[in-house]
């Protein structure tokens, strides 16, 4: 088996409001962790913009990767229309400032709809600029997500921890939807990277952890030994996030 | 760096190592598809791409409408493939005592067969009511593992109500199958063993939260902690990872991985 690097595109950093006491870990836990599976880089965004602000949790992440560069920021990020955010080119360029290489939105959480209603400045920003998008399944649902990449088809959106009874909804949006990727930290379905290598590409799984909550062993293990080869396998644990994420304006 | 860890980590996968997967089932399943073959054949190919040598089987069927019809497909799977399934007798309270007994008695001693597999869950009934009464007496008197199904809490199968039926049945081993299943289960399900030595923790899990295999090891003891994978329920493969990365030593590993199903099933 050829060296295989990793590249998580699913780590969450900082305090958290109710942590497990096993899963509560400092930025350099959470360092030494990814180092010692052997993971190269991690996407990672601020559980204070997440439980708290996210215009705070973004400007923590922006301090933190400062001095770690084993991570790379993923902002947080609301919809404009309560002026908490902004919109059009100030929203990207307030991304490319900050150094984010995606976004990852918490419409449960923070209570809004991904729909056109909502969201749909933010989504048109975000196709045409190429930032992609990642959501929780939890936050959403597989109806919605159709919606949203129904409205934007050049919005490169990644849903994050779908667990191992959605082979019936995923399948159907991964051909109707070239812009969806699925995360792959709690991806336990039997045999499914095999499948979907097979009927959709290796390009549309991105490997993930979701530390500090998972081993992350358990998410590298898969791709280590799944029955796909090796450039497939590169693909889905590295390849394909350096591809999809955003390297900033004129990208 | 853990010698078992460098092994799966660079590739080189569990093939000199004894791995014996206590919790598994086969075939298809309702609610949600199960890509390629959950029969014999493919999960032989499932498991051996991360070197599972054996598991211990309770076809899907069984734990839904027909548990004989299971427990005919399991020992059929053992005929064809006895180095790799060993069987559990899957019964349900759901149906006649009288077939309850009759599975029981018809497959135990038979080649393959090594312990018994309810599911309170998906039965809709309690694992300590009277129905069940008939299998924890059968499975007392013959000292037969017992895997259940618990989750958090349950008044089906939640892990605390197996301190009581351990005292009452000490001549079961009883595993605690997914070891309550959350955090918080797996919390309960270490309350229960720390009270009765018969209790044992199966780590089947959707999920593999980080630093638990570690609290459950060093709180119980790496001795009781079974692997286990619920394949093709979910694949067997990331159970691997988690247990061959976890912070615990290369000894407690080989216990987890296969030296104790080996021990509590007798194979």
């Amino acid at each position: 088996m050829a060296e295989i690097s990793f590249h998580d595109i699913n780590c969450e950093l900082g305090r958290r409001t109710a942590p497990r006491l096993e899963q509560r870990l400092t930025t350099e836990e959470v360092s030494l962790a990814l180092n010692y599976a052997g993971i190269e880089r991690a996407l990672a965004y601020h559980a204070m913009a997440k439980e708290y602000d996210p215009r705070e949790g973004n400007d923590a992440l922006v301090e933190i990767v400062r001095d770690n560069r084993i991570f790379e920021p993923c902002f947080v990020i609301l919809p404009e229309a309560t002026g908490e955010f902004p919109y059009g080119d100030a929203l990207i360029r307030y991304l490319a400032d900050g150094g984010a290489a995606a976004v990852r939105l918490f419409p449960k959480s923070h209570g809004y709809g991904l729909g056109q209603t909502w969201c749909s400045t933010m989504f048109g920003a975000l196709a045409e600029k190429g930032v992609p998008v990642l959501i929780e399944l939890a936050e959403s649902s597989w109806d919605e997500i159709d919606g949203v990449l129904t409205h934007n088809p050049r919005l490169n959106l990644v849903v994050v921890r779908a667990g191992y009874r959605n082979a019936r909804w995923m399948y159907p949006m991964l051909n109707a939807h070239k812009g969806l990727y699925l995360e792959t930290s709690v991806m336990m379905t039997y045999m499914l990277f095999e499948d979907v290598t097979e009927r959709f590409g290796a390009e549309r799984l991105i490997f993930g952890t979701a530390l500090p909550d998972c081993s992350p062993a358990a998410a590298i293990a898969p791709i280590l030994y799944c029955d796909i080869d090796d450039a497939d396998k590169d693909l889905i644990a590295s390849g394909g996030a350096k591809r999809l994420l955003w390297k900033g304006v004129g990208s | 760096m853990s010698d078992v860890w460098q092994k799966v980590r660079s590739g080189l996968g569990l093939a000199d190592e004894l791995v014996i997967d206590c919790h598994t089932h086969m075939g298809p399943w309702y609610n949600f598809h199960i890509p390629k073959d959950p029969g014999p054949v493919g999960m032989i190919a499932a498991m051996d791409r991360g070197g599972v040598d054996n598991v211990v089987c309770a076809p899907h069927v069984g734990i839904g409408p027909d548990p004989t019809l299971a427990n005919k497909l399991v020992a059929e799977a053992h005929t064809r493939f006895a180095e790799r399934f060993m069987c559990y007798i899957t019964v349900s309270p759901r149906h006649l005592e009288s077939e309850m007994l009759g599975e029981l008695e018809r497959w135990c001693g038979q080649p393959g067969f090594v312990g018994i597999k309810i599911h309170p869950g998906t039965h809709e009934y309690p694992a300590d009511g009277p129905n069940y009464a008939p299998m924890w007496r059968f499975a007392d008197e013959n000292g037969l593992p017992v895997l259940i199904h618990t989750w958090e809490s349950s008044r089906e199968c939640g892990p605390l109500m197996f301190v009581a039926l351990g005292k009452e049945f000490p001549g079961a081993k009883i595993i605690l199958g997914h070891s309550g299943g959350t955090s918080n289960g797996m919390d309960q399900a270490m309350e229960a063993a720390r009270e009765h030595e018969n209790l044992f923790l199966d780590l089947t899990s959707s999920w593999l939260p980080y630093g638990k295999l570690e609290e459950l090891c060093g709180i119980v003891g790496a001795e009781r902690v079974l692997f286990g994978t619920d394949l093709p329920f979910v694949d067997c493969l990331a159970q691997i990872g988690r247990v061959a990365e976890a912070r615990i030593s290369d000894d407690d590993k080989r216990l987890v991985f296969g030296l104790n199903a080996k021990r509590v099933f007798g194979c």
